[in-house]
């Protein structure tokens, strides 16, 4: 990787993070405009949405390694992040966010020389076998079966090691910023999160638009990804064609919520009786 | 001493399934097997072979292949498991990108991705319960060759316990010259019903016939693993530097 991959489009090398925008976040502000899209009398699905806070931990094993080059929390991971996107000129470009923050999936230092012994192989088998939504089922709360699960939670990456300038571990961020887990038997692990750092972090990604989101295109992308990701556990896997819909599989961005409109056949599949991520057979 | 013929070439050890498609351009897929152990050092291998009177662009990068030209649709009992990998997510995959790659291939030419430790593929195909694999190359506007489906998984035993190399029966190899015993072992592995040689790191080097019992040596100068078999003619030769199978085939 040469210095020049190492900028972005403005040749900035550290800190291209989005902090005006994310400045914005407030999680209440952010639930109650997606409760207000899923009861709005014309746009929404019908819904009233309730929801209840509660601090998000990392449970279970750590992800990664005590031995391999320090992470700060086991789970977590804060120093240089990269995020990759395509120019388009066709190559990979590296954006690197200075001590950025990220929740851990895979260590893939321990794929790679010097550390890919026989012995760490056969640590990254053990920690790659955990399924990718354990956290949620292992954030549970006993009491609130009945409510489906979704964290919030900065970044999730990968963690990797740069040669650019010795062996200096990285995380590299993952694509998915949002996602919902949905099982065909085991409810425990459904549910969905959505990254709310990297949301913000999104708007030099984006093809043809070469500047961040603004601080109401933040949070309009946000409440449209958090409305998508529930509506996932309510209607199932499922997009649908119009870009305007819901559950587009296109990103309304720069205008987020502000754009989508439910339509009849997305309000007409939601399942509050059998959604995903809680019991089945619980009522709603 | 008499110079060994070749006689033929097993192919039974990477399983290949082609499919012509409409314009001739044809998309093989070449599996090690069926089964794949999580973190199977032997690779993947999709060509892309150009029949038509027409020129393809191709991106030879295999990371940006993932990304934009090459597919795999992989078959799942639970596809909702795991995020997708550039290698299933459509994102960059359209004529918009690819129409820029710098790389082409002519008529008559074929191109081969080689793909080794295929972590992310294995890792994904263990969590969506992967079930069949078809590998799709795009090669022009939303026009795309595609392989014929293959069965496909990850052993579940791989997974469990402390893994099946390390479990399965060591194979000791003997120094070429010396007939001493050496260091180097290799595996035999019984994946999916079937016997399979594999060397420590988990690079498949051949599948075993019922009743072929392997006998192995290494020469350390050359760094070649010879596996002989004491109810044949058969001969497997494996290059640790190259991390390649030179040869798996019968001597006259």
């Amino acid at each position: 990787m040469t210095t020049d991959d190492m900028k972005d489009k403005k040749g900035r090398t550290d800190d291209i993070g989005n902090p005006a925008a994310l400045s914005a976040y407030s999680f209440n502000a952010v639930m109650q405009q997606v409760a207000q899209f899923y009861c709005h009398p014309t746009r929404g699905l019908g819904i009233d949405l309730y929801w209840v806070r509660k601090d998000f931990t990392a449970f279970g094993p750590p992800y990664t390694p005590e031995f391999l080059p320090p992470v700060e929390h086991l789970e977590r991971f804060s120093g240089e992040t990269w995020q990759i996107f395509l120019d388009t000129s066709l190559s990979y470009v590296t954006n690197t966010l200075s001590v950025g923050q990220s929740q851990i999936r895979y260590d893939n230092r321990l794929l790679t020389p010097p550390f890919d012994t026989p012995e760490n192989l056969d640590l990254f088998r053990e920690l790659a076998k955990r399924p990718e939504s354990a956290f949620l089922q292992e954030s549970r709360d006993p009491l609130l079966k009945q409510f489906v699960k979704l964290v919030l939670v900065d970044r999730r990456s990968d963690l990797e090691l740069s040669s650019a300038s010795g062996p200096v571990s990285a995380a590299k961020l993952r694509q998915d910023n949002a996602k919902a887990y949905i099982f065909s038997t085991d409810h425990s692990m459904e549910g969905a999160y959505v990254c709310v750092v990297s949301v913000s972090d999104e708007g030099v990604a984006l093809p043809n638009i070469n500047r961040h989101y603004t601080a109401n295109e933040f949070i309009n992308e946000l409440v449209w990804a958090v409305a998508h990701e529930l509506c996932h556990l309510l209607v199932g896997t499922q997009h649908y064609p119009s870009s305007t819909a819901l559950m587009t599989d296109t990103s309304p961005a720069p205008h987020g919520i502000q754009l989508i409109t439910a339509e009849s056949a997305e309000i007409h599949d939601v399942n509050l009786k059998n959604r995903h991520s809680v019991s089945q057979g619980e009522s709603p | 001493m008499k110079k060994p013929t070749i006689m033929g070439l097993l192919c039974a050890m990477p399983l290949v399934t082609g499919a012509m498609q409409s314009d001739r351009v044809v998309v093989s897929l070449t599996m090690p097997g069926e089964e794949m152990l999580f973190l199977e050092m032997t690779p993947v291998v999709v060509t892309l072979s150009n029949g038509t009177d027409r020129i393809i662009p191709i991106i030879k990068d295999r990371d940006l292949a993932l990304r934009i030209q090459i597919k795999l649709d992989i078959g799942a009992v639970e596809p909702n498991a795991h995020s997708p990998i550039p290698a299933t997510d459509d994102t960059y995959k359209k004529w918009l990108y690819l129409s820029k790659a710098k790389d082409t291939l002519n008529p008559g030419e074929s191109f081969s991705w080689t793909f080794p430790r295929f972590t992310d593929l294995t890792v994904f195909s263990y969590h969506v319960k992967a079930t069949n694999i078809t590998a799709k190359v795009l090669v022009g506007d939303n026009e795309w060759g595609t392989s014929a489906p293959m069965l496909f998984s990850i052993n579940k035993e791989d997974i469990e316990g402390r893994g099946l190399l390390k479990e399965s029966p060591e194979v000791y190899c003997y120094d070429a010259k010396t007939k001493m015993q050496t260091e180097t072992s290799i595996r035999r592995v019984t994946l999916g019903g079937k016997s399979f040689l594999f060397t420590n790191d988990g690079t498949r080097l051949c599948e075993l016939s019922e009743g072929e019992t392997p006998e192995a040596s290494f020469d350390s100068e050359k760094g070649i693993i010879s596996v002989s078999f004491s109810n044949g003619k058969r001969s497997v030769r494996y290059d640790i530097h190259q991390k390649k199978v030179l040869l798996d085939g019968y001597q006259k």
